[in-house]
């Protein structure tokens, strides 16, 4: 296994072990989309984590060591790479990364903003106002889902999100849990069991049932409809591109979403230290991967 | 919004009308105040503070050039100079006087039956019904719509979508963990002990332990919506889901509380886990004295939903959070308010908390919401263990927090054990109540919450989204007042919602292209995407059986909840949801075809007319039959009825005769159907030498794969 590849994993469990939530925007690069050929999306992936119930960021990127604010260090302890201070962690770590590696493999990559102010009273509706930049307004949608409308309109999988607030405005669908043996099926759903060489119908069925699908869709579109109705015709979408698209993503969810953790996972959301719970009135980011909320937990 | 003599802050929008309108008059009295008071020579102190002109506490909350503003400059003209005008172009909303349904087309009596019965019944409507709907026409509706709220599907459906809505089943933890170790310690664990020895065989009698376990588990998450079942079922006001003295137990469930074999003789079977009989506990008896449940009566103060073990486990609280989700909870589950949204603003919080010692009782900011929010936290402040339920606080309840009560009125302490019950009745009596219960019922029919008022006054769409907003809380409100005057019963609701041009929208009579009558008509129409559940009933309904694949992570990642994490159903489709559906489609369609061809004629659901042999274009009268088939299917599956020689049925005919002709032009196909759609044990398999079946199963497919079929 690449270790690129046992990190991705390593990583998403130990969010899901910290309580963490993430939205994972898929979308299509420019060059994809000027293709438009049903190829498989190449990146980049977006990856927005909501810290649901809060960490405490100065044992990583904003250490203090003062003031007994952390007791594993001190200020002189405080390490630096560039322009980065972060805690030393390398003499406590058991298991996972210390911030020691972790900065040494990618601190040349980061970019880290420690906090930003947002300044509302209350919990909902901070969460809202850091996912959508909008504080009052339950229409608008999150950056994870307006980056995937905007990357990958058709992509059957743009959008997965693991809870927390997901609101779509109406772009782009949102998914829910990637799980691989299911997805494996979903890509081949004209095969029983997902089983490609098990077709339900010889191919000429199936291009009949198609033609007359596409048909009764355009006889449908015909009709005067109700804006629902509308949207809800343009749901669907043709066969071969829900396949080759659910194909494309596979790699990518073997990669970031290992089978025990996709199966694990419900019992890890929404876990919530003492910390976690407190009731604060401000919010507050802590970089531009991560971002911590404290909110009581429904 | 506005404030109470008290200082609570109420959200008109959610008030009776005469107290909308008391609330609107206040408020414009005290804009017009502010608008007549001039700040020497610059103007109306309303417009300069608006803009951030003046020095004060707040800060520029409109742009000068915004309508909002614009509005403000007119009001504040019209106050000083109040001769009647016309209102400028720039903030004047479109004149429309024609009703708001016009041009829309609802559905037939027959339709909407078959809209009820698969939504609440999981069936499709049965000859009687419609042999009745018939001879009696809308009349005749209300009291099919009775017979259906009598069956047990009607009930299985309700528990589930009320559930959405309070997610009692989504504690953590272990179910019997709702009953707690200091007052259950000897009872919650009764099916590790309960003899099984009669079961000779170790392991069979470990496999009955497990399903012991299982059940009981079961039957105690079941508790909470069983009580909103007793309550519909036996027509009794919905106000007791805040005020019914009884809580909803099972003979397993019994035992948990210790308290079967008072209840034994309630049971037509004490040995049926689900069997649900409604029973007024005795107060808590804890391991220590100090945890005893103080009680006037000597029973549990219960209060409906608000005091059962499992709803305040779903709501636990914290030392620091201080029952405050619990009180956010209670408003929006029955008040109908998100009180996180009442006053949502941006503030420097440093610098309020450097300022005041308890900001929560003293800023004006947090004050705004907390004088709301905080009385009911303490009215939960005798279930404040980690585990959720009874137990009082160690150090007394908080001192810097304001004091118990509900909204203006202080709990009296003589009433403090029975505070839920006390929050309760007053919770009945509130006029939020009856239009928050109609709202549920709308969620349950329609899969979505009723509109919010829109806000952006800059939207050239805003006088629209308002008009479609202000039509549907007129329905709410009027629904509301029936559903009062029915003494509360909720099939009241039910039945009005049912019947209202919200749920029967169905169409329209011309395309619409002006954007703002699309927006009056944006969220018309039920148009549901059916959750996993109701699709598999759907499936049953039609079929005979369900499809059985849609649970756990397919039915989560069909848009399904699990009532933890993942709270809101998916409503629109995603790519994955569309692959299952098609998945569907192809299963259900393979394996229904050729078992229902190997049924005798008369037992047959779907191929009623036809036989494998018969084969398009060989007489007239096959041909006819064929086409009879068509009809019948689209009926049963996508539930429309078209004429044998409409385009809809032509195109299915098309589809069917031309695989088969297709399939001639093929070298040595099997005749036989593939091996996973042979019938497995329904008679003989019948031959397909002509490929009619597998046609046939195009066909079912084809339907299964209709907006009609997977939409309600």
């Amino acid at each position: 296994m690449r270790r690129d590849e046992l990190l991705r994993r390593d990583f998403l469990k130990h969010c899901g072990l910290a309580g963490l939530s993430l939205a994972l925007p898929f979308g299509r690069s420019s060059s994809a989309q000027a293709g438009e050929k049903d190829e498989p999306y190449a990146g980049p992936y977006y990856i927005v984590f909501n810290a649901s119930g809060g960490w405490d960021t100065t044992y990583l990127m904003d250490p203090k060591g003062v003031e007994g604010i952390n007791r594993l260090y001190q200020e002189g302890d405080i390490l630096t790479h560039g322009a980065h201070k972060y805690a030393p962690t390398a003499k406590h770590i058991q298991a996972g990364m210390s911030n020691e590696d972790f900065y040494a493999e990618f601190g040349d990559q980061l970019l880290v903003v420690n906090g930003l102010d947002y300044s509302v009273n209350n919990h909902s509706p901070g969460a809202r106002y850091m996912a959508t930049g909008k504080l009052d307004s339950l229409a608008y949608p999150t950056f994870a889902a307006l980056v995937a409308a905007c990357r990958g309109p058709s992509c059957p999988l743009a959008f997965l999100t693991f809870g927390n607030y997901s609101s779509t405005g109406n772009l782009v669908a949102m998914s829910r849990v990637p799980y691989l043996p299911s997805l494996k099926k979903l890509a081949n759903a004209d095969a029983v069991e997902g089983n490609e060489r098990a077709p339900y119908f010889d191919s000429f069925a199936m291009d009949r049932i198609e033609q007359a699908l596409g048909e009764q869709a355009a006889a449908q579109a015909s009709l005067p409809r109700l804006p629902r109705q509308e949207r809800a015709q343009t749901s669907c979408m043709p066969r071969r591109q829900i396949r080759k698209r659910l194909h494309g993503s596979r790699p990518i969810f073997r990669q970031m979403c290992p089978r025990n953790a996709c199966r694990n996972r419900p019992t890890w959301l929404w876990r919530r230290s003492k910390r976690g719970s407190a009731y604060r009135p401000t919010y507050r980011s802590h970089s531009s991967i991560v971002t911590s909320i404290t909110t009581p937990t429904r | 919004m506005r404030r109470t003599a008290s200082s609570i802050l109420q959200d008109p929008e959610r008030s009776q009308i005469a107290e909308q309108n008391e609330a609107m008059r206040h408020n414009r009295n005290a804009f017009a105040r502010m608008a007549a008071s001039p700040v020497e020579v610059h103007g109306s102190r309303l417009l300069l503070k608006i803009v951030g002109k003046l020095d004060h506490g707040g800060r520029d909350v409109l742009k000068p050039d915004s309508t909002g503003y614009r509005i403000l400059a007119e009001f504040t003209r019209r106050v000083t100079t109040p001769e009647p005008t016309e209102l400028p172009s720039s903030i004047a909303a479109p004149k429309n006087d024609k009703p708001f349904f016009e041009g829309v087309t609802m559905l037939d009596n027959r339709r909407l039956l078959r809209r009820v019965t698969l939504s609440l019944a999981g069936r499709l409507p049965t000859s009687a019904e419609l042999a009745a709907l018939d001879e009696q026409g809308s009349a005749g509706l209300p009291k099919l719509f009775d017979g259906i709220m009598k069956e047990d599907a009607f009930y299985d459906r309700l528990r589930e979508a009320f559930n959405d809505i309070f997610l009692t089943v989504g504690y953590d933890g272990g179910a019997e963990q709702a009953l707690t170790y200091e007052h259950f310690e000897k009872t919650r664990l009764w099916a590790e002990k309960h003899s099984l020895d009669h079961i000779e065989d170790a392991k069979a009698r470990q496999q009955a332990r497990y399903k012991l376990w299982n059940d009981y588990r079961k039957a105690i998450l079941g508790e909470p919506m069983k009580l909103v079942e007793y309550i519909v079922r036996n027509d009794r006001p919905f106000t007791e889901i805040v005020t019914a003295d009884y809580i909803m137990v099972t003979p397993y469930t019994s035992r948990g509380y210790g308290v079967f074999d008072q209840l034994h003789d309630s049971f037509k079977n004490s040995d049926d886990p689900f069997e649900y009989v409604p029973v007024k506990l005795k107060a808590l008896v804890g391991r220590a004295r100090s945890t005893d449940q103080e009680s006037a009566t000597g029973f549990y103060p219960h209060a409906g939903l608000l005091s059962t073990f499992q709803y305040l486990r779903r709501y636990p609280t914290t030392e620091t959070n201080r029952n405050r989700l619990r009180a956010r909870m209670y408003y929006l589950h029955f008040l109908g308010v998100d009180a996180l949204e009442l006053a949502a603003r941006v503030s420097d919080a440093a610098a309020v908390s450097a300022k005041f010692e308890v900001p929560t009782m003293q800023a004006s900011e947090c004050v705004v919401c907390h004088k709301t929010v905080d009385p009911v936290a303490g009215m939960f402040q005798d279930f404040y263990q980690p585990e959720g339920v009874y137990g009082r606080r160690k150090d007394g309840w908080f001192k810097d927090m304001f004091v118990a009560g509900f909204e203006g009125e202080d709990l009296p302490a003589e009433e403090r054990w029975r505070s839920l019950q006390w929050l309760g009745e007053r919770t009945a009596k509130d006029p939020r109540f009856a239009t928050t219960m109609v709202e549920h019922v709308y969620y349950v029919l329609t899969g979505r919450k009723v509109l919010l008022a829109p806000k952006d006054l800059d939207d050239p769409l805003y006088a629209a989204r308002r008009r479609a907003y202000d039509e549907q809380r007129r329905a709410v409100q009027t629904i509301a007042d029936r559903f009062v005057q029915a003494n509360f019963n909720l099939k009241q609701a039910f039945k009005e919602w049912i019947v209202s041009d919200f749920y029967r929208a169905d169409g329209l009579l011309s395309a619409v292209q002006d954007p703002n009558r699309r927006a009056e008509l944006d969220d018309v129409g039920v148009v549901r995407m059916l959750g996993p559940e109701q699709v598999d009933r759907k499936v049953a309904a039609i079929f005979g059986e369900p499809w059985g694949k849609m649970n756990e992570q397919l039915a989560v990642l069909y848009g399904g909840i699990d009532s933890k994490e993942v709270t809101e159903r998916a409503t629109d489709p995603s790519g994955a949801m569309g692959a299952i559906q098609r998945t569907l489609a192809n299963d259900v369609a393979c394996k229904h075809t050729a078992r229902d061809f190997a049924r005798e004629p008369a037992e047959r659901r779907l191929f009623v007319g036809v036989e494998p042999d018969m084969v398009p274009g060989t007489s007239p009268e096959t041909d006819a039959a064929i086409r009879s088939t068509l009809v019948r299917l689209h009926e049963q599956i996508v539930g429309r009825t078209y004429a044998s020689d409409s385009p809809e049925i032509e195109r299915a005919w098309q589809l069917f005769s031309g695989i088969v002709s297709d399939s001639h032009d093929q070298k040595g196909f099997d005749p036989r159907e593939i091996y996973a759609c042979r019938p497995a044990s329904t008679g003989p398999m019948p031959l397909d030498k002509a490929y009619t079946i597998r046609a046939w199963r195009a066909v079912v497919t084809y339907l299964l794969r209709h907006q009609e079929f997977l939409y309600e």
